[in-house]
């Protein structure tokens, strides 16, 4: 391989996470040459990398999102452990962010080859037609696009990814339209076996949410999954992606061992040879040139973990075209970083992210916590209709890992078990510590309310040149709270846990206070609640049919710049209630689309290549949806 | 021999039974790392108390031999050492206080899991489909037997 500043490209995507490596698939695959930088490490062989990151998990202390994953100094990557609540309310930010609101902005993200999509959940639904116009409900803002312009797209990603779910049950629970006979290449992830038993307690029920005037019904509807199931026999359903059946491994985040969950890498591994990457590259800097075109971008390398200014090197790097694809807060930090399209002044503006309320508790009898994946079915009925003018909408997914995520592992258990279990209060040892787990782990279950975040421009990214990374980078200075509206959704969302916990005789466990454990921590209307972050970093180059009130257009192209891409959760005016991963996904192709066509337009006079890719029938079909 | 005392203490701190924790195969290791991290004497203090206590209960009056068991039987729970409380001036004990996973395959081990019949997240293919049956059904059951049979 020729250095990559050594040549001119036509196009450099910065960023190997899930958006990036979509749309250099798609590009290279229609013959366009393609730099890709990523910031972070890429193992030189997958499988052995995979293996690596196995091993690293399983021996790490604190099993949190990155901790398979070999990070650098020279490319930070946030982490949830940077974070800390104080006893009397608060928070204290450690790491890589500069937290500067009132609450803390409470996710991380994975700067590594394939990006958080290492250790994203799997989750794969599709955003509900309202989602897109928020605005419209008076919360937040409308998409340029509805949910029928995206829906080809929305396919092209199930196939691309791999998706496994069941279109009728997403139809009648969700209110999704699919066009007829449309089947996800595989078929649904099974349901667990406490789904089942909350199906039987809780379909049919009605409860009350207090922005409602009317009782809800419940049903348990399983969610759409990029992982591996049954391949569909349905016709057009198209075949599985690639990877092992999932086998249920429990560890969908961080790691799935039997590489059943989609990730990046998968991806990667079907790119053509016109793609080449480059790991270890920090771009620094998207070079406009007087033109207002981008030029192409400046980059550093680095050796290994040696963060040192002496082991950085520094580099440039031409293309016709520019995406950038590194994650909703580090794309509004590089484009600031840049002095690039923000004549709206709406670059970094819009932070939005899942606040998530975390209910848990005991049901009545075992439910074999901690297998399969981490939520397989959900209850859907919060997330439309009237009351999201009153509320933030709201998803709820049901925990297959127990308290995990509330509370950690069950190592905290154990350890208050031996500490102060028993009738003395000195601890418990023998056959009673193991049965009195055994009874107490094995009932173990958790509700996950993700809250739709309004876009609010106060909440943002900006950039301080006193805040550097060990690079000499700017670091993101993140300005994080939540509105009324989110906060009222999360008091509704509550008391229809209570209801959820009564309805199900089992014990509700659930506790808030200011600590250590919960920099989420917040009081509303006189009441403690918590939040943690599902890391769905969205809104900070929004899209909008203005220029004047937005980042990027429809196509996720900067209104300032004709070939500067800006891809990624980031464009989301809504965050919506679904994991935005699929969405982000459809984005990228539908862009990656429009992308070619900007680079045939520039081409057409001297060049005719390309033109395989406007035969592919299946993007004809893409392209007028 | 010596691995056998320590089994056999950690069978009384655990409630699992000699043969199931011998099947675990990590009797050995974490014996070591109790000896490297307490030392010797404060092991078989500790052994002297739990197998003097006869039929009674464990004879863990004491607050280090309680620690020390504490620390025990977290190790073998979850395949981590939870650290114990260090002298301020014990240079030589420093090393006692730092938390740490033995070994990937001794968190897979981790006797936490198999008290409700679960396998450590990430560590075991348990088949397609297989969350969707109820938990083993005699995960309570055996549980509960386990009770007078091994607290002898």
């Amino acid at each position: 391989m020729s250095a990559p500043e050594a040549r001119r490209w036509d196009v450099i995507v910065v960023g190997a996470g899930f958006a990036g490596s979509l749309v250099a698939g798609q590009l290279g695959e229609r013959g366009w040459r393609v730099l890709v930088l990523e910031a972070g490490h890429g193992a030189p062989d997958a499988q052995q990398g995979h293996l690596d990151a196995l091993e690293s998990y399983r021996s790490a202390m604190a099993k949190v999102p990155n901790s398979p994953y070999a990070t650098s100094g020279a490319a930070p990557s946030p982490d949830v452990t940077d974070l800390s609540g104080n006893t009397d309310g608060g928070f204290d930010a450690g790491g890589y962010f500069v937290q500067r609101g009132p609450l803390p902005y409470a996710s991380g993200y994975l700067r590594a080859n394939g990006g958080t999509g290492l250790a994203w959940t799997g989750l794969a639904p599709r955003m509900h037609p309202e989602d897109f116009r928020a605005g419209d409900f008076g919360h937040g803002r409308n998409w340029p696009i509805g949910y029928q312009d995206l829906e080809p797209y929305y396919r092209a990603a199930e196939r691309e990814i791999g998706v496994a779910g069941d279109v009728d049950e997403q139809r009648e629970a969700v209110g999704l339209p699919f066009p007829d006979g449309y089947r996800y290449p595989m078929q649904a992830i099974p349901r667990s076996y406490l789904d089942r038993v909350m199906a039987q307690a809780l379909d049919g029920r009605p409860v009350q949410d207090p922005a409602t005037d009317g009782p809800t019904r419940l049903r348990v509807a399983t969610t759409p999954h990029a992982r591996n199931g049954l391949p569909n026999p349905a016709p057009g359903a198209g075949q599985p992606a690639g990877g092992r059946l999932c086998q249920g491994h429990a560890s969908c985040v961080p790691i799935c061992p039997s590489q059943a969950k989609y990730t990046p890498l998968r991806t990667q591994a079907r790119w053509g040879p016109s793609v080449t990457l480059v790991t270890r590259a920090v771009v620094t800097r998207v070079r406009i040139a007087g033109n207002g075109r981008a030029a192409g971008v400046e980059y550093q390398t680095y050796h290994e973990d040696a963060a040192t200014p002496a082991a950085v090197s520094t580099h440039s790097a031409d293309a016709d075209l520019v995406v950038l694809a590194t994650h909703a807060i580090e794309n509004a930090k590089l484009l600031l970083a840049s002095g690039a399209a923000n004549s709206s002044d709406q670059v970094g503006r819009n932070l939005m992210d899942h606040p998530v309320l975390l209910t848990w508790g005991l049901m009545p009898h075992r439910i074999g916590p901690y297998r399969g994946p981490g939520s397989t079915s959900g209850l859907e009925g919060f997330r439309f209709g009237a009351a999201r003018a009153r509320r933030a909408p709201f998803r709820i997914e049901i925990g297959n890992w127990g308290w995990t995520w509330a509370l950690g592992p069950p190592d905290g258990r154990v350890a208050e078990l031996l500490r102060s279990g028993g009738p003395d209060g000195r601890g418990l040892f023998g056959a009673e510590l193991r049965r009195t787990l055994g009874d107490r782990i094995g009932r173990e279950f958790a509700f996950q309310f993700e809250m739709e975040q309004d876009a609010d421009p106060a909440n943002r990214v900006t950039i301080d040149p006193r805040q550097r990374d060990a690079l000499g980078n700017p670091r993101p200075v993140l300005h994080y709270d939540l509105s009324d509206h989110v906060k009222r959704g999360i008091a509704a969302a509550k008391s229809v846990s209570d209801q959820l916990f009564a309805l199900l005789g089992a014990e509700d466990h659930t506790r808030f206070e200011p600590g250590p454990a919960w920099p989420g921590y917040f009081e509303y209307e006189g009441r403690p609640y918590a939040y943690r972050g599902a890391g769905h970093g969205a809104g900070t180059h929004v899209m909008g049919d203005s220029p004047a009130t937005s980042v990027v257009d429809q196509w996720q192209r900067c209104w300032d710049h004709p070939n500067l891409y800006t891809v990624g959760c980031g464009s989301m005016p809504t965050v919506a209630t679904s994991n935005p991963s699929l969405t982000m996904a459809a984005l990228a192709l539908r862009s990656s689309d429009e992308i070619h066509r900007d680079l045939l337009a520039r081409r057409r006079p001297v060049s005719v290549r390309g033109a395989a890719g406007v035969a592919d029938p299946a993007l004809q079909g893409a392209d007028r949806p | 021999m010596l691995v056998d005392h320590f089994i056999a203490i950690s069978a009384e701190l655990t409630g699992f039974s000699a043969e199931e924790l011998r099947a675990t195969g990590m009797a050995g290791v974490y014996r070591a790392v109790v000896l490297e991290r307490a030392g010797a004497e404060r092991l078989g203090r500790l052994e002297a108390a739990v197998t003097g206590a006869g039929d009674g209960p464990l004879g863990l009056d004491e607050e280090p031999e309680r620690e020390l068991a504490r620390a025990v039987a977290h190790l073998w729970y979850l395949g981590t050492w939870p650290g114990l409380r260090v002298p301020e001036d014990s240079k030589a004990q420093r090393l006692a206080g730092e938390p740490f996973v033995v070994s990937s395959r001794a968190y897979t081990e981790g006797l936490a899991w198999r008290t409700f019949h679960g396998n450590a997240p990430g560590t075991a293919a348990q088949g397609h489909g297989s969350w969707s049956t109820a938990p083993p059904a005699g995960a309570t059951r055996d549980a509960d037997a386990a009770a007078p049979a091994e607290r002898r």
